[in-house]
């Protein structure tokens, strides 16, 4: 602790010092705002803050969809890394989802086999989202910025016809839900009911972090996002590190899709993503595109979800200023050149 | 081969429909193009569009006037392109960041004041068609081209003018050249900065103007998220069309068609409506695949300039 505390007074980070007194100044002058418009800003902060963190079950919450949101975040970051642009987290999840669902639903069995081969067919089907925005960028030098956001939608559609058609569950706005043996345990820690994709979740982390920064994957990751030209000159084979990269990505979305189905809402409902897949690109540029940070900014926007949640049943006040704010502070910090400097350019 | 194809009143209605469906795309394109060629890659063209819808849909209910609405769109468009301009050029901020952050913003921002304002499905008079005295007598071609509203004449249009713009004057030279080498302009004392940002107001002036086209000029409703990727579609119509106006507004056409086909199939055929409504990302999907060979963008597109 003092140790931080004294690199912080020795300018040792001053981007995150920065960054702190912007997001302070932010924070500031959106309640200024929401002052005149007559909203309270104690209120209204206050109910995020309290609605995030406030009791045990508040940060279970905020625990629980910390991890689709880091997950996405991993696999994002290590993208951006390659100079890949995936916006593509929220597809692959809900890709994942589909896919975890069928499984789940369709296969009778002892959840020793069919855990698994949820998990996998969300992984793969995952996969399978990244593989077409690779391949179409590698073959066909097509943008994948556009060929992810264009299969976000496709995903999102095939979602709501599972919803609406053949899953469909007739008391609820939502898909039949999967047996219990594609459920993932639930427990209860030091009185926090957390689930077993946090485990993913931790193990993955370092996993990631392992990856980047002591293998020769990593390094030729870093060699890419660099100087693709030097990097192609240096032998490196670009096009697979790409795909593979996307791949990777792919998995973790699908992954994160299956285990928000599984462990937390059990069927496949309408808003099953409150923009998972979003929060995870504004995770993985505050973290930096490393691994923990991306995770300790992962909690933040996790909170923020929450907090939006528990800010409108508590005081009335409609989730959507969340994402006003959420969007006002980015826009500041990018104005401040905190976030979104250093990062490959294209 | 089923009934309604065979129908000439199903084609007719079809291409009819590819048109106007196609303005608020076309007019956001024909921004982006511009924007594009300069320098500046504007991904937040959803949220722009999104801005316009909303703020157009408002004036037109506040103030009981379509026009109204669609100047405001126009004037929110521009201070966003101004926004836009300030965080690329300026701060240097990376372009693809700046432009999803925009549109988390707008969309948060859109929703909230909708949604505080109103509660049911509020809606105004959309524009009513204008038809071309004579040339909308001409069957088949005058039924399809002729019997648009206003806006969509508008916006195709403004594809000649762009193009035009584009290729002919002082301006359109210039703003070629700041996104294809943007020293040589620095050297020739013009300023790539103003450049850019007068691009990028008019981008965003145009986005404005798109999104406006489609809540007060076609729908005459606004709902959350009203123009769902629209914008998105925008900036591969633009890659498609190889920033040339002419062939953006084809590629718009395009997508338009596949749009309005989408709906009638759901309709005729009775596939469901999801799985139709994949029709139009599939379809870009496809044709982002580089069916025209490879891509070859403006040189400066998404890089900042600073002086060496």
């Amino acid at each position: 602790m003092t140790a931080l505390v004294r690199r912080l007074q020795a300018g040792e980070n001053p981007q995150l010092v920065r960054g702190t007194i912007v997001l302070v100044l932010g924070v500031v002058l959106i309640g200024l705002l929401m002052l005149a418009l007559g909203i309270s800003p104690l209120r209204a902060y206050g109910s995020i803050l309290e609605g995030a963190f406030g009791s045990r079950v508040h940060l279970a919450e905020t625990i629980a969809k910390t991890v689709p949101i880091a997950l996405i975040g991993l696999g994002t970051a290590l993208t951006f890394r390659c100079g890949l642009w995936n916006i593509g987290g929220e597809g692959q999840l809900y890709f994942g989802a589909v896919a975890a669902l069928i499984v789940g639903v369709e296969y009778q069995g002892p959840a020793y086999i069919v855990l698994p081969l949820a998990t996998a067919a969300g992984i793969v089907a995952g996969m399978f989202a990244g593989l077409i925005p690779a391949i179409l960028r590698v073959r066909f030098h097509a943008s994948e910025i556009l060929v992810t956001l264009m299969l976000n939608f496709i995903a999102l559609l095939l979602a709501s016809y599972m919803i609406a058609g053949p899953y469909k569950d007739l008391r609820v706005p939502a898909t039949v839900p999967v047996g219990e043996a594609a459920q993932l345990a639930t427990w209860t820690i030091g009185g926090l009911r957390v689930h077993a994709g946090l485990i993913w979740l931790l193990v993955l982390t370092a996993g990631m972090s392992f990856l980047l920064t002591r293998t020769s994957f990593g390094y030729r990751v870093g060699m890419v996002g660099a100087n693709e030209d030097a990097a192609r000159n240096a032998g490196i084979d670009v096009s697979k590190l790409r795909v593979t990269a996307f791949l990777i990505a792919g998995g973790l979305g699908g992954l994160a899709g299956m285990i928000q189905l599984s462990a937390v809402t059990r069927s496949l409902v309408d808003g099953f993503s409150p923009g998972f897949g979003y929060s995870a690109i504004v995770a993985a540029l505050l973290g930096q595109l490393r691994p923990l940070p991306t995770l300790v900014a992962s909690v933040g926007l996790s909170a923020l979800l929450v907090g939006a949640q528990a800010m409108q049943r508590a005081e009335g006040i409609q989730m959507s200023l969340v994402d006003v704010i959420q969007g006002l502070l980015l826009l500041l910090l990018l104005g401040a050149g905190i976030v979104g400097q250093g990062l490959i350019r294209r | 081969m089923p009934d309604f194809l065979m129908e000439s009143a199903f084609w007719i209605g079809l291409f009819a429909a590819a048109i106007r469906f196609s303005a608020p795309i076309l007019f956001a394109a024909l921004g982006e193009t511009v924007v594009e060629r300069s320098g500046v890659l504007n991904i937040g063209i959803e949220g722009m569009m999104l801005l316009g819808a909303w703020v157009a849909f408002l004036g037109a209910f506040a103030f009981g006037s379509n026009a109204i609405g669609i100047v405001l769109a126009i004037v929110l468009g521009c201070l966003s392109g101004l926004l836009l301009a300030y965080l690329s050029v300026t701060r240097q901020a990376h372009q693809i960041v700046v432009g999803i952050t925009f549109n988390l913003f707008a969309l948060g921002l859109t929703s909230f004041v909708f949604r505080e304002l109103f509660t049911g499905i509020p809606s105004i008079q959309p524009f009513q068609a204008l038809e071309v005295p004579v040339l909308s007598q001409i069957p088949v071609i005058g039924e399809i081209l002729f019997r648009q509203t206003p806006l969509v004449y508008l916006a195709y249009a403004m594809v000649p003018i762009t193009a035009l713009v584009l290729s002919r004057s002082q301006f359109g030279l210039a703003l070629t050249a700041a996104g294809e080498m943007p020293a040589a302009v620095d050297g020739s004392g013009m300023s790539v900065e103003r450049i850019r940002y007068l691009s990028a107001i008019i981008a965003g002036g145009l986005a404005g103007l798109g999104g406006a086209a489609l809540s007060v000029g076609q729908l005459g409703q606004y709902t959350d998220n009203l123009t769902g990727g629209r914008g998105f579609f925008a900036l591969a119509v633009v890659l498609l069309g190889r920033w040339q106006p002419v062939k953006v507004m084809g590629a718009t056409f395009l997508f338009a068609l596949a749009e309005a086909l989408a709906v009638r199939l759901q309709f005729n055929l009775g596939i469901p409506q999801q799985l139709v409504q994949m029709l139009p990302f599939i379809v870009a999907i496809f044709l982002m695949a580089g069916l025209f060979g490879r891509v070859r963008a403006p040189s400066a597109l998404a890089v900042p300039y600073t002086r060496e």
